[in-house]
């Protein structure tokens, strides 16, 4: 990882620009377009200044003006300089010539501004190529062509303007496929200079003269024109021929099933480079230099292309556009991974990127989705009174409420696993109605769930896409297929995946965090333009986490509505733009997030403002460690942690952190005696302990709470009493009990966590995750244990329960008990521990003491060996 | 980040992964040893004419085993599969019968077979999963009154197949015992329902049912199927024990309902669904088979036979099991 830093660094000084540039988040940047009067150019432009609105609309002020020359290289370059005169940060160019703009790049340079070529490349080294590889788009579709005529036959080429660059490259890149099919013969090439009608004249004449031609390698708009010739002289089936991704084209291929295969250089490009240009500006950096091409400066873009299997779905997105309109992408997530800011930004220090402020006006503040009056009942139980929500296009949308307060409901009734008793549900300001989940996602809603909706038995790609498995005939699932669309998700995270983590392995065999990111990416794969994310990160590490923000990011980019649940505020205020918050069953209000900060949000939330807990800016140290060790571990070996020696005095809190999954629930549940211990030894006090089995464990004065409640502590469906009492039962070896004496301790107990219930003979399922959690800790304050281990406690649970929860682990701490406490939120260790052992591949790598207990050393302790 | 994740995977890497693949191993390996015992006991007993006979007298438990493999798959179980095979079986003995026993009356009257065996499946689907009734007594209803309609088509069991179904059956075909052609077809349709969406989503609804329908998956419609699948099993089941025993017997099946569902097992699939192969069950169903025939020729006392037989099933499935489960460990 290191290593990847620090090339990342090294670019910045080949490439971002200086940094007088950086300091105003407004940015002008001139565009030149090489030509005017074809509709893909015009495409081009267009999208280029949406692309610059959008930045506008998130608050980055980019002011693009343009200037089209007609052909004509000594007007560009006229334009170039006028631009560098004018000032502007960065400039765009669609080049006339790959060569002849080297001077003036150079002086473009020398005064600071930022460089970038689109659509075709140029040999500059002053500037950057934006853009796709036209050698690879000539050689996709020949490849394809190749092999569609089973590697043998007689080909003509139909290509666009001789000598220029564009077409060359891609001339270059079908020869040097045909070069590998020694059966392929180039029987004639035309040049019809990208011309439909052209193109539809030279096909007419190659039919005439060559009648056993049955392949065509033809660009752009010249294919229409060139299949329209085919159509006509009756040989649809017999000839396979090379398309374009454009609405008419494509319309025609669906009609008369045509055989063909089609690449498209997506119009996207100039919006693609003014975005790349705009991050650079900001002093994001690229992840790798852009080395790439015949000049060795180009970043190329991914190249989009269908053949007949998936030309059906092409059509249904171009539907409704004008025929001239081509498949585009721009700043796609591919392209914003280009750069390496996302991953390892945190390093660097907590500013990233732009904040995206959410003053909506006008015609931008389009509702993606709209709640009003939305309640449910369970019986006399009011889950929601009043659930209203409203979320925009292109904006996460958190909602934040203490467990039980009826959010997880609001998301339930979202996603059609709950019918609603009453209110409105708008998608697009269209009133619907969700039957079920099905349903919710044919109008387009997609969700993460908590509990996550994996089968465990089956692998990760077909987890990814078990919801539309994509079959052949109807009948057959078309892995090949399969394996294609799970990749585009499984890519966006394989950096941050881990070992172990492949397209095939099955989802029971990965870790924790492995899985929630396959939930992550179903739920992506779902596509839906309405997403809710339910705690989508109570798993992931810091890597991890940063890695799907970005690409939320990009969702909002695409105009996706994103709804998100987290308890975490520093992710809330990393990703949020609003927040509506829910309290008791009711809508309390919705605040943009940049307005507003933690402390008022969460007052609104839990309702009471007097008793907050203590803020993570305050003094973290609780109760200096009293004399005599409450727990001793020396040099301990087992699975997933190695060689671990430490001492906890009474009365102190031990905090363990690092990445998720370094061991350090390993080694609580070891102690615990819920798994095996291969060497070293345990002492509580002075006397040897290994314990052999949990009860063991408990029998001897250890406590151990767990965050996976489900697993490890709910005996679910039973009462609440009868989870409360079975440590009471075990160290008191208690046979028989009078329930009222059983209340006695039992009440007592629960009240001290300030649990929430009605009586203590209802099931524990219908308590809130919070409450069941007090209630499992509530089973340890009965008989005092000497030693409480705490693993990862809080996950899942609010803010207001989680403060209870550490005011009193503090208070058992001044009662003398000795407490090991893992954490996944750095803030809970910081704020609450004496001391951090910080673990790293099953052992400790760092301890943190006193004032070296910061963020910065936590995180820099933990990725120290990655 | 290598060294970062400490997981207890890569060790038995090779033999897990081979497990993983092919979860059948076991069964297989069982399958080979029982032939092996029986060889030992009794080298006669692998000549090809007994092996062709193991094969036609056990392949109506293999297409049953399979037949329950499929409800299994979505976490279901079919107890009335048995009654199913009784139903079809008498019901196309007596078509075949009325009809005259000709090429076209027996052809004719395989193909009503189906389609009971298919409506018994439907009947099944409905019930299990439309009507939310529990698998394991719903199913145990309706084998009731599978088996109260197979008595009244044929209260008592005799009435002969036409020879030609049965000679068919337990004859030649270019030299070839037809029972292969059998095996071979059911092996390549086994192939083609393996890669088919249905079987996926089966599987899924299997692991975890609320978490499929939370997806988007129509489970009412694919548990449904599930029962289809293992009605049209069923039946053919019924075909071959009717041409193996040439007659009609309500009450043929009852017994065998239970055998299925431990072929299922040993063959390694999980009855809580989810995780299986229908050639395991294949295998299971064989290694059932075997036992019966290893007891025979160890010459175990015939008041002893059931005895042995319920022990050795026990092993085989705790040595299935325990191999599976360190395998995967």
């Amino acid at each position: 990882m290191k290593k990847l830093i620090a090339v990342a660094l090294s670019t910045v000084a080949s490439i971002v620009i200086s940094a007088s540039a950086v300091n105003a988040e407004t940015f002008k940047i001139g565009l030149s377009n090489g030509w005017v009067g074809s509709e893909w150019r015009t495409q081009m432009i267009d999208e280029a200044k949406a692309a610059a609105e959008k930045w506008k609309e998130k608050g980055v002020d980019v002011e693009v003006s343009v200037q089209s020359a007609n052909v004509d290289v000594p007007g560009q370059i006229a334009h170039i300089r006028n631009f560098i005169a004018e000032g502007v940060n960065a400039i765009i160019v669609n080049p006339n010539s790959p060569t002849a703009f080297d001077p003036i790049f150079a002086q473009a340079k020398e005064a600071g501004i930022l460089v970038i070529a689109t659509d075709a490349e140029v040999s500059s080294p002053d500037a950057l190529y934006v853009g796709i590889d036209q050698t690879a788009w000539g050689a996709a579709g020949a490849k394809w062509l190749a092999e569609t005529l089973g590697g043998k036959g007689k080909v003509v080429a139909i290509n666009g303007v001789a000598g220029h660059p564009a077409n060359e490259m891609r001339v270059a890149g079908y020869k040097q496929v045909f070069k590998d099919y020694p059966d392929i013969q180039i029987v004639n090439e035309v040049n019809a200079n990208w011309d439909q009608a052209q193109g539809q004249q030279a096909m007419q004449n190659i039919l005439a003269t060559y009648p056993d031609v049955n392949g065509v390698v033809v660009q752009d708009g010249m294919a229409a024109g060139a299949w329209k010739s085919i159509m006509d002289a009756g040989k649809t089936g017999q000839i396979a021929a090379t398309g374009e991704i454009r609405k008419d084209f494509i319309d025609l291929w669906v009609k008369d099933k045509l055989n063909s295969g089609a690449t498209v250089n997506p119009p996207g490009v100039m919006a693609s480079a003014l975005n790349v240009a705009v991050l650079m500006l900001q002093g994001k950096e690229l992840k790798e230099p852009a080395k790439a091409g015949q000049y060795g400066n180009a970043l190329y873009l991914p190249i989009p292309f269908i053949d007949s299997k998936n030309v059906g779905d092409a059509a249904k997105q171009l539907e409704g556009k004008p025929g001239y309109y081509s498949y585009t992408s721009s700043l796609s997530i591919e392209t914003r991974k280009l750069f390496s800011s996302e991953c390892f930004h945190w390093l660097r220090g907590p500013s990233l990127g732009p904040r995206f402020p959410s003053h909506r006006n006008g015609r931008s503040s389009m509702s993606k989705l709209k709640l009003s009056g939305v309640s449910k009942a369970y019986g006399a139980t009011l889950a929601l009174r009043r659930g209203d929500l409203e979320v925009l296009a292109g904006e996460v949308h958190v909602l934040m409420g203490s467990n039980g307060s009826g959010k997880s409901t609001l998301c339930k009734i979202i996603a059609g696993s709950v019918r609603p008793d009453a209110g409105r549900i708008l998608i697009d300001n269209r009133p619907v109605t969700i039957t079920g989940p099905r349903s919710a996602r044919a109008q387009g809603i997609g969700i993460f769930y908590q509990e996550l909706s994996l089968a465990a038995h089956r692998s990760v790609e077909e987890n990814i896409c078990l919801a539309a498995l994509p079959t052949k005939s109807r009948l057959f699932v078309d892995r090949a297929l399969l394996k294609q669309r799970a990749a585009r998700y499984i890519r966006l995270f394989e950096e941050v995946a881990g070992e172990g983590f492949s397209a095939d392995a099955l989802v029971g065999n990965l870790r924790p965090d492995q899985r929630q990111l396959v939930e992550i990416m179903k739920a992506l794969a779902s596509e839906a333009p309405i997403l809710i994310f339910d705690e989508p990160t109570s798993a992931l590490d810091r890597a991890q986490v940063d890695c799907f923000f970005e690409i939320l990011r990009d969702l909002t980019w695409q105009d996706r509505g994103i709804i998100f649940i987290s308890h975490r505020m520093d992710e809330i205020k990393a990703i949020g733009d609003r927040v509506t918050i829910i309290r008791d069953g009711e809508t309390i209000t919705t605040l943009n997030l940049a307005e507003t900060d933690a402390a008022s949000v969460i007052r609104l939330m839990v309702g009471r403002s007097g008793d907050m807990p203590a803020s993570q800016s305050s003094a973290p140290a609780v109760v200096e460690g009293k004399d005599g060790a409450a727990m001793t571990v020396r040099n301990l070996s087992g699975r997933g942690f190695r060689d671990v020696s430490f001492e906890v005095a009474k009365g102190e809190i031990l905090g363990f952190g690092g990445l998720h999954g370094q061991g350090q629930s390993a080694l609580l549940r070891a102690i615990f005696g819920a798994s095996s211990i291969s060497s070293g030894e345990v002492l509580i006090g002075d006397s040897r302990f290994d314990a052999s089995s949990p009860r063991d464990a408990i029998r001897r004065g250890c406590a151990y709470v767990s965050g996976d409640r489900g697993r490890d502590g709910v005996i679910s469906g039973r009462p609440i009493i009868e989870n409360v009492t079975p440590i009471h039962y075990l160290r008191d070896r208690l046979m028989i009990a009078r329930p009222s004496k059983l209340r006695d301790k039992v009440v007592p107990a629960l009240q001290s966590m300030h649990t929430k219930f009605q009586s203590l003979f209802h099931p524990i399922n219908s308590l809130s995750g919070g409450n069941q959690q007090k209630v499992i800790i509530a089973r340890w304050l009965i008989d005092r244990p000497d030693v409480l281990l705490l693993d990862d406690p809080t996950k899942g649970i609010d803010l207001s329960a989680k403060a209870d929860l550490f005011a009193l682990i503090r208070q058992l701490a001044a009662e003398g008990l000795g407490i090991l406490l893992y954490s996944s939120e750095d803030a809970e260790l910081l704020g609450n521990a004496n001391r951090i052992l910080v673990f790293n591949g099953g052992s400790v790598s760092r301890e943190l003491t006193g004032a070296d207990r910061t963020r910065y050393n936590l995180y820099q302790a933990a990725y120290e060996a990655a | 980040m290598a060294e970062i994740t400490i997981t207890p995977r890569g060790r038995a890497g090779g033999m897990r992964r081979l497990l993983e693949r092919y979860p059948f191993l076991p069964a297989l390996a069982i399958v080979v040893a029982l032939l092996l015992l029986n060889g030992f006991f009794s080298p006669n007993s692998l000549s090809y004419r007994s092996l062709t006979g193991l094969l036609s007298t056990y392949m109506a438990l293999v297409l049953l085993a399979i037949a329950q493999t499929y409800v299994v798959y979505a976490g279901d179980i079919d107890l009335s599969a048995g009654s199913i095979l009784s139903l079809v079986n008498v019901a196309i003995v007596v078509l075949m019968e009325r009809w005259g026993g000709g090429a076209g009356a027996v052809l004719l009257a395989l193909a009503l077979g189906l389609l009971l065996g298919l409506a018994c499946g439907l009947l099944n689907g409905i019930v299990v999963a439309a009507l939310r009734l529990q698998a394991i007594v719903a199913t145990f209803a309706t084998s009731i009154f599978f088996t109260g309609l197979a008595l009244y088509i044929l209260p008592v069991a005799g009435t002969p197949a036409p020879a030609l179904f049965w000679r068919t059956y337990g004859g030649r075909l270019l030299g070839v015992p037809f029972v292969f052609y059998i095996l071979a077809g059911l092996v390549i349709l086994l192939l083609v329902l393996s890669r088919t969406r249905l079987v996926t989503q089966l599987l899924a609804v299997g692991d975890d049912q609320q978490a499929a329908f939370q997806s988007g998956l129509p489970v009412v419609p694919i548990r449904i199927k599930g029962y289809l699948l293992c009605g049209f099993f069923s039946a053919l089941a019924a075909f071959c024990i009717t041409g193996d025993t040439a007659s009609g017997d309500p009450l043929v099946g009852g017994k065998m309902t239970l055998y299925s569902v431990a072929a299922v097992v040993l063959g390694g699939s999980a009855l809580s669904g989810g995780w299986g192969t229908v050639v395991g069950s294949l295998l299971g169903a064989l290694t059932i088979g075997l036992i019966n025939s290893v007891v025979f020729f160890m010459g175990t006392p015939s008041e002893w036979q059931n005895f042995v037989q319920g022990l050795a099933i026990l092993v085989v499935l705790m040595a299935g099991v325990l191999a599976g489960r360190r395998a995967r460990a």
